[in-house]
């Protein structure tokens, strides 16, 4: 059952009528876990058997973790308890993976496993709930919270049909305090909902999936390709990878608020970013902020020197390129995400490297500048992400970064930007250069604008969705038509699903 | 729930998606329904007339059906002339689709048959019977909207083997899945609105003709030189190594699409009879004895006359590998008279 379908709405509109019609809030939790379950039997058939089974082994496990007597036993249990949780993640997700690298590394030690691969399905969400699970034993080991007494109402938490298939990551503790009241539909819920199911399928449906046909042509057969095309196919992923991922956030979030059990929210404008770490504090949150608890910190943080700082923020975010999926290219994309952060930490603790980098310049000249230099390194690292064979990863990045000024359109992919280099291309020189030094000059000019920055930056931190949502209802009425109207227009055919389904 | 507070966003909603629906509906009325069928791709707009074209009754007369091929290389006037010289008063009508193959003429057959001619000459060439299942999806969609659902859904079962899922589920479209899928016609509408109202190219005056006129063949403006031939040939063939239109023994999908197209019209009295195109010697030279072999086997195979006219002109009468010049097609036009009377008398 996918969000854009008509499966789905009906699903959504029984489940809202019926929470609706039942005051009590352990009928009304019953039905949203019956419906969650529907709803993940209808995406993944048998394997709502895993999901029960990983609410059941981490509830058991949080109430023995809680009842130990003893730090020992504490720990114990937690192991145990960890191990139960990871082994089917780490089978369905990774047993081939592992398989591939044993064989592997036994042919040059002139002897070959050949261990055979398993015809495995990856279970849709398994990473996502898994690692609520997880978080509701570890705090509830770190004395953060007290285990749930109610089975239904934690299977409820591991399985709510909005954040089960493709995230947010939910903590128990943002969760469970909400079903200790009766779930009431409230106006203000159903306009939030309603205005961010449209906002994310129109950015899921209308950005993301229009974006997908010209990145495939180029990353489908990328090395005979050129610079303006591989940096054109980049930022296209970029955006559509953002698009699509906070578009399917934004509708959970929005199908979560109709019911009135609220969702945290996954991404803060991350391509305004100024630094990688601060990229990691807006894109994919939860995500980001369960790795630095749960195995950053563990790790040791950044208590333990310098040097352990780094390695621990380089193992971290290997294991978030890992969590991707089981290939060598989301490693890659961790570890250099890693590497980024690293050199970023080793670099501001020399206060005032950068004012040294950047001398006397407009506080907005700067803060445009980091935010360039900040997405040039975090689009980079899309083409890791991106582009699974690695011969053709170090093509396209050599293509990026030793940028080959060839404007040649001729049988380009992108259709339509193939026109437009091919323009580019047959303009002389000198109105290259005239017209690339005018586009400078004015954003210049732009920058050092107070007035004009203001408003641009205000525009571009305003939260549309809240302010759509708290319109009128004559003037709210406008925004659901127009993006219905452009969902109408715009949306390809053919839509691929959600990106972050395969992870 | 408060219901007094509640009901009105309800109601909104359903408002909203009640406004944007119309919206959308007067947009595709007024914009795409109305359009110029020469707004759609050129192919498609020619395949939309000839859909058309079918809906008259054509008893007695002569349709030739194929590729490119067809369409630079037979002059529908001048065979009329040639059959009326021998007492033989026929219409003849060029229906050659570019890029056409048995596979992609499938789904038109109800419609071609409905209209009764009296003979169908199909003029293939190597590139039809190779393994390419390609298929111009939208010919498909447009094929089956006319249809009632019982007729679909029979057309699809025979057709199941012919067609993947995706292609099925396009053939079987409901009106309202077909009234959303026009939204990719807004941009191609929109655009030669704002183009129209500037003059229209010459090229684009011509192909304003070609989308509408099946008796006319498709001139090209260049004739290539033959160093160009060569060069064109070398780089599609890498250099002579590869044969571009590779034909196996095994009856793959576009024999089937074959053979079930000679059934279909015979079954419906409609003599076919089959021309292997003329194609320029240079790419003939590059076409493998095994796969000549099993083009000619097959061809044997399907019971119907069938002519052999692939090394009848030199490269002088090519404007390029492939298709006929003014010259080639004059004389072919003519060759093709005297099949049609040799087969229309012995038919009597």
């Amino acid at each position: 059952m996918q969000f854009n379908s008509i499966e789905f709405f009906i699903f959504l509109s029984t489940v809202l009528i019926l929470i609706n019609c039942l005051r009590k809030s352990h009928y009304q939790q019953a039905i949203l876990l019956g419906g969650s379950y529907v709803f993940y039997w209808s995406t993944s058939n048998y394997f709502v058997i895993l999901l029960l089974f990983i609410t059941i082994i981490s509830f058991q496990s949080g109430e023995v973790i809680y009842h130990a007597s003893n730090q020992i036993r504490k720990k114990t249990a937690l192991a145990i308890a960890l191990t139960g949780l990871l082994i089917p993640l780490g089978f369905f997700k990774y047993y081939n993976f592992g398989i591939e690298i044993v064989n592997q590394i036994t042919i040059p030690l002139h002897f070959s496993l050949n261990i055979p691969l398993l015809d495995l399905i990856l279970p849709i969400g398994i990473s996502f709930f898994t690692f609520s699970a997880i978080s509701y034993v570890v705090d509830i080991y770190r004395g953060t919270i007290q285990p749930e007494k109610i089975f239904y109402r934690y299977a409820l938490f591991v399985s709510y049909f909005p954040h089960l298939l493709s995230g947010p990551i939910v903590r128990a503790g943002q969760f469970l305090p909400q079903l200790k009241n009766q779930i009431s539909l409230s106006p203000d819920n159903l306009k939030t909902g309603v205005t961010l199911i449209l906002w994310g399928f129109v950015k899921k449906f209308v950005v993301a999936d229009n974006c997908a046909p010209f990145v495939n042509a180029i990353f489908i057969n990328p090395t005979s390709s050129t610079s303006v095309e591989i940096v054109i196919a980049t930022f296209l992923f970029g955006i559509q990878i953002y698009c699509d991922f906070s578009g399917y956030i934004d509708i959970a979030l929005g199908a979560a608020e109709l019911i009135g059990l609220h969702l945290p929210q996954n991404f803060f404008r991350p391509y305004l970013s100024k630094n990688p770490t601060e990229f990691w504090r807006r894109w994919n949150v939860t995500l980001s902020s369960f790795i630095r608890d749960y195995i950053y910190i563990p790790l040791g943080g950044n208590r333990k020197g310098a040097i352990r700082t780094y390695l621990n923020l380089e193992f971290s975010m290997l294991l978030c390129g890992l969590w991707h999926g089981a290939a060598w290219h989301f490693v890659i994309w961790g570890g250099y995400h890693g590497v980024l952060q690293s050199f970023y930490k080793f670099f501001t603790k020399r206060r005032g490297f950068f004012p040294k980098l950047l001398p006397p310049l407009n506080e907005n000249f700067r803060l445009f500048v980091k935010i360039l230099v900040t997405q040039y390194f975090i689009f980079l690292g899309w083409i890791m992400f991106r582009v699974g064979n690695l011969s053709d990863m170090i093509y396209c990045i050599n293509k990026y970064v030793l940028f080959d000024f060839n404007f040649s359109s001729q049988n380009s992919p992108l259709w339509g930007i193939s026109t437009i280099i091919g323009m580019i291309n047959g303009i002389g020189l000198y109105i290259k250069i005239t017209s690339v030094i005018t586009l400078v000059i004015a954003v210049i000019l732009i920058i050092h604008n107070d007035y004009l920055m203001k408003k641009i930056i205000r525009i571009l931190t305003t939260d549309w969705t809240q302010y759509f949502a708290s319109l009128p209802i004559r003037h709210w009425i406008a925004y659901l038509t127009i993006m219905i109207f452009i969902l109408l227009c715009c949306t390809p055919s053919a839509s691929p699903v959600f990106i972050y389904y395969q992870f | 729930m408060k219901k007094d507070t509640t009901l009105p966003i309800f109601f909104t909603v359903v408002l909203s998606i009640g406004i944007a629906f119309f919206a959308y509906f007067l947009l595709i009325h007024f914009i795409v329904d109305s359009a110029p069928l020469q707004n759609l791709e050129p192919e498609l707009a020619r395949v939309t007339n000839l859909l058309n074209f079918y809906e008259q009754p054509h008893d007695q007369d002569i349709f030739i059906l194929g590729s490119s091929f067809v369409n630079e290389g037979i002059d529908a006037f001048i065979v009329e002339d040639s059959l009326k010289k021998q007492n033989i008063n026929r219409s003849v009508y060029i229906l050659g689709i570019n890029a056409d193959n048995p596979l992609n003429r499938v789904s038109e057959l109800d419609n071609l048959i409905a209209s009764r001619p009296k003979t169908v000459i199909i003029g293939l060439s190597y590139r039809d019977l190779t393994n390419n299942t390609k298929i111009y999806e939208e010919r498909l969609v447009l094929s089956f909207q006319g249809k009632k659902i019982d007729q679909r859904k029979q057309i699809q079962e025979e057709f199941q083997p012919v067609f993947n899922d995706d292609q099925i589920k396009l053939m079987s479209q409901s009106p309202f899945d077909r009234f959303l899928d026009k939204r990719k016609y807004l941009l191609p509408s929109i655009v030669p609105l704002l183009r129209r109202g500037l003059s229209l190219s010459d090229g684009e005056i011509r192909e304003d003709l070609f989308v509408t006129n099946f008796k006319d063949p498709w001139q090209h403006e260049i004739n290539m030189t033959e160093a160009e031939k060569i060069d064109i040939l070398k780089s599609s063939t890498k250099n002579f190594s590869e044969n571009v239109t590779p034909i196996f023994e095994d009856v793959n999908l576009q024999k089937k699409a074959l053979f079930y197209t000679i059934h279909r019209l015979q079954q419906n009295n409609i003599s076919v009879i089959i021309i292997n195109m003329p194609i320029n010697p240079l790419m003939s030279a590059v076409i493998n004895e095994s796969s000549r072999h099993n083009f000619s086997n097959f061809l044997n195979s399907t019971g119907v006359p069938w002519y052999d006219y692939e090394q009848e002109y030199p490269s002088e009468y090519f404007t390029d590998t492939d298709h006929l010049n003014i010259a080639g097609r004059t004389d072919f036009s003519s060759k093709v008279a005297i099949i049609l009377a040799e087969n229309l008398i012995k038919g009597e």
